[in-house]
């Protein structure tokens, strides 16, 4: 399955400029969302949302999912 | 002097010109630590209540703390507190810079000023010096000018100077305190204030003080200090050291949570084009040679985050100069989100002049946009605007009306009041479109999808606030992303989103001490806090320990935030301002969200009244009233407080 990632803030700058923080990932049916921060070797700590909802992560993903990587964020900023 | 702070608090009246200096006790700085709740400490005893806001009556009280100066980042910071010109409530704001560094090395922990000086004046304090000077020459003038002519008039360009603009001097209700030309004591209108003192600047200089500037235990701090540069670029802070505070802009527009179009909406199609990302790439100084890290990123008195953004246009409609900084994250977002704009030159030039006159860029960009949505619905007319098409998207609009508010010109004239005081002028059913919480403009963080903050813009003394608390992001889920710095302030039962029970209001009202604590301690949110910061609460109580020689711990720094909160709530209980008060702009209630992943979503009224009870309960004060009881005052050793309120 293959699924649409954005990455942002600085989690971008785990890909080339011209990314600008967008990827897709092909996983194996099952993949859950450890295995997508493992593929693109992001810390586990890395916020996950699909939808607008965050998602954990022992998530299952499915095809087409736009997962949105983040690190945590909080007040003022 | 002890090891941290000068022991001194300078007392300037400006009717008569007398200045004073009281030296309190360390008891004193221990339960005041300096910020606001030394600053309240004066305001409660000084001022009666019922004063005129801009009337010689009021008192300006400006505070650092007591390990302001100290070399570890986060810590040079300066709290200013009055009554609101906005609120009518008590006003308290906070800023960073270098100012606040040297004003304790110039050998003063606060000012406390009173009365309103003949003419206009200046401040000058030096090495324990201080005196006060004619300020003819620089009435009227932005704040880069004045201080250009400031540092060639004392000869030393490494004086530090805070001052108010030319929209304060007009009367603008959002007017700020400016340092560096470039930070703000931006909230709830300390500027305006400061203006109608006619006191047009206060500059300090402390050569000596830095040399003589000592710390209990040096070692033991620098370790601390070493340790927060080492674990910088692995840390969650990392991308606000090089994107800024917009860098949280993607993330905000993938939970829905953008506010945009004056609220009525958490996602804005165009997020990209005025995210910290693009900003990094585009006009932030040095961006066009790759050197942005170097040229484009400021910072405060020793502080190894450097999250301050310097931009620099040169060409196009939309010119700025780097002297004036960059926009932060609540800037991108109020000019441009709230506004529908995604022009980001023109959401740095309405930075550049809220910076150049200074005001607030939250209640500025915020009014711009409560009057963008009043446009939209033909409550305000082409009639009012003097044929400006104040509509969503228009940037041109947007930076036309920045410049007429700061200059009292036309329309400007009107908004110039705050969103809430202009939807009271003009009628025509236009408060139903205000996003403030106590008469004040909700910042760039959604009470709709964060429960626990809509509870704190409604209680907060002044204001709705985006730093009086942590969000409810950091105990949400299965798994919390720092359980120990939670843990070390007894929060760890984590609950669902969008709940509002009693341990979320648990939650709300400890982080609420802890953030009041840091601005009382006056120490920078984005250093120290429970969650993402570089450091935690047990770090935050070591550097005050390494600092003053005082073996604190985490429950006594929290009981000085909730001592200084105690101190806000009674200010504004002499007012008169009670519970009734304490509630959100209607529209929050009343109207979903449209939209994105948080369509259909609005605070639930209920919840929130049943959270106010708890909320109250909580804190110990009367449920009926949301006042301060005398048990609680005097258990936090105010009872003298108690007796102002006749309880």
């Amino acid at each position: 399955m293959q699924i649409q990632i954005t990455l942002h803030g600085i989690l971008r700058d785990a890909l080339p400029p011209e990314a600008r923080g967008r990827t897709a990932l092909t996983l194996p049916a099952g993949a859950t969302v450890a295995d997508a921060l493992l593929a693109l070797q992001l810390k586990n700590t890395t916020t996950a949302a699909i939808n607008g909802q965050q998602v954990p992560l022992d998530y299952i993903l499915h095809d087409g999912d736009h997962l949105h990587l983040f690190r945590p964020i909080g007040g003022g900023r | 002097m002890p090891y941290g702070y000068n022991g001194k608090i300078l007392h300037i009246n400006l009717t008569t010109g007398e200045m004073t200096v009281e030296e309190p006790p360390e008891s004193f700085y221990r339960q005041y630590m300096g910020g606001s709740a030394l600053n309240l400490y004066y305001l409660l005893r000084e001022m009666p209540p019922g004063v005129d806001p801009l009337s010689p009556g009021n008192v300006l009280a400006m505070s650092v703390g007591v390990t302001t100066g100290a070399p570890v980042s986060g810590q040079s910071r300066l709290t200013v507190s009055a009554k609101s010109p906005l609120t009518g409530a008590i006003g308290d704001a906070q800023s960073g810079g270098f100012f606040p560094a040297e004003m304790k090395f110039a050998g003063f922990d606060a000012f406390i000023i009173k009365g309103r000086s003949p003419k206009p004046v200046y401040l000058w304090v030096h090495d324990g010096e201080y005196e006060l000077r004619d300020a003819s020459h620089l009435w009227g003038k932005i704040t880069g000018e004045v201080e250009a002519i400031l540092k060639e008039e004392l000869g030393d360009e490494q004086v530090e100077i805070a001052q108010i603009g030319p929209a304060a001097e007009i009367g603008v209700r959002f007017a700020a305190i400016i340092n560096m030309s470039n930070r703000a004591n931006g909230r709830t209108g300390m500027g305006a204030v400061m203006a109608s003192k006619n006191l047009k600047a206060i500059a300090v200089r402390g050569k000596e003080g830095k040399k003589n500037f000592t710390v209990a235990n040096p070692q033991a701090l620098s370790e601390l200090a070493r340790r927060g540069a080492k674990i910088l670029p692995e840390s969650d802070v990392a991308g606000l050291a090089k994107y800024g505070t917009a860098e949280t802009t993607g993330a905000q527009q993938a939970m829905g949570m953008l506010p945009s179009y004056n609220f009525n909406s958490g996602v804005f199609d165009e997020w990209e084009k005025i995210d910290g990302t693009t900003m990094y790439d585009t006009i932030l100084r040095g961006a066009a040679e790759g050197k942005q890290d170097l040229r484009g990123r400021d910072t405060c008195y020793a502080c190894t985050i450097r999250c301050k953004r310097v931009v620099e246009i040169k060409d196009g409609p939309y010119q700025v100069d780097p002297h004036y900084g960059g926009p932060e994250y609540e800037t991108t977002s109020t000019f441009g989100n709230y506004c529908g704009v995604s022009d980001l030159a023109a959401i740095a030039k309405a930075n550049e002049i809220c910076n150049k006159y200074g005001m607030d860029t939250i209640s500025c960009g915020a009014t711009i946009a409560w009057a963008m949505e009043c446009f939209e619905n033909g409550k305000i007319t082409l009639e009012d605007t003097g044929g400006i098409e104040l509509r969503f998207g228009n940037a041109e609009a947007m930076v036309k009306m920045t410049e007429m508010i700061a200059r009292r010109e036309g329309f400007g004239d009107v908004l110039a009041n705050g969103s809430h005081r202009a939807a009271e002028m003009i009628g025509r059913g236009t408060d139903e479109y205000l996003i403030t919480s106590h008469k004040q403009e909700a910042p760039a963080h959604m009470p709709q999808l964060k429960r626990s903050l809509a509870l704190i813009y409604a209680v907060n003394p002044f204001g709705a606030d985006h730093q009086s608390s942590e969000h409810d992001g950091a105990y949400e889920g299965d798994k919390l992303s720092y359980p120990e710095r939670m843990a070390a302030l007894g929060l760890t039962q984590p609950q669902p989103k969008l709940s509002l029970g009693p341990e979320k209001v648990r939650f709300a009202r400890i982080t609420q001490y802890l953030y009041s604590l840091m601005d009382s301690a006056n120490v920078c949110q984005f250093v120290y806090g429970p969650a993402w910061q570089l450091y935690g609460p047990q770090e935050l109580r070591d550097m005050i320990e390494y600092v003053t020689g005082w073996d604190v711990t985490i429950e006594e720094l929290l009981t000085v935030g909730e001592r200084r909160l105690n101190l806000l709530r009674a200010f504004n209980a002499r007012e008169g301002i009670e519970r009734d008060q304490d509630t959100l702009p209607k529209k929050m209630f009343d109207k979903p969200l449209e939209g994105g992943p948080t369509a259909g979503i609005a605070v639930d009224r209920q919840q929130f009244e049943a959270a106010l009870d708890e909320y109250y309960r909580q804190n110990g004060w009367d449920v009926e009233t949301g006042n301060p009881t005398r048990f609680k005052l005097e258990e936090l050793g105010l009872g003298w407080v108690a007796d102002q309120l006749n309880l």
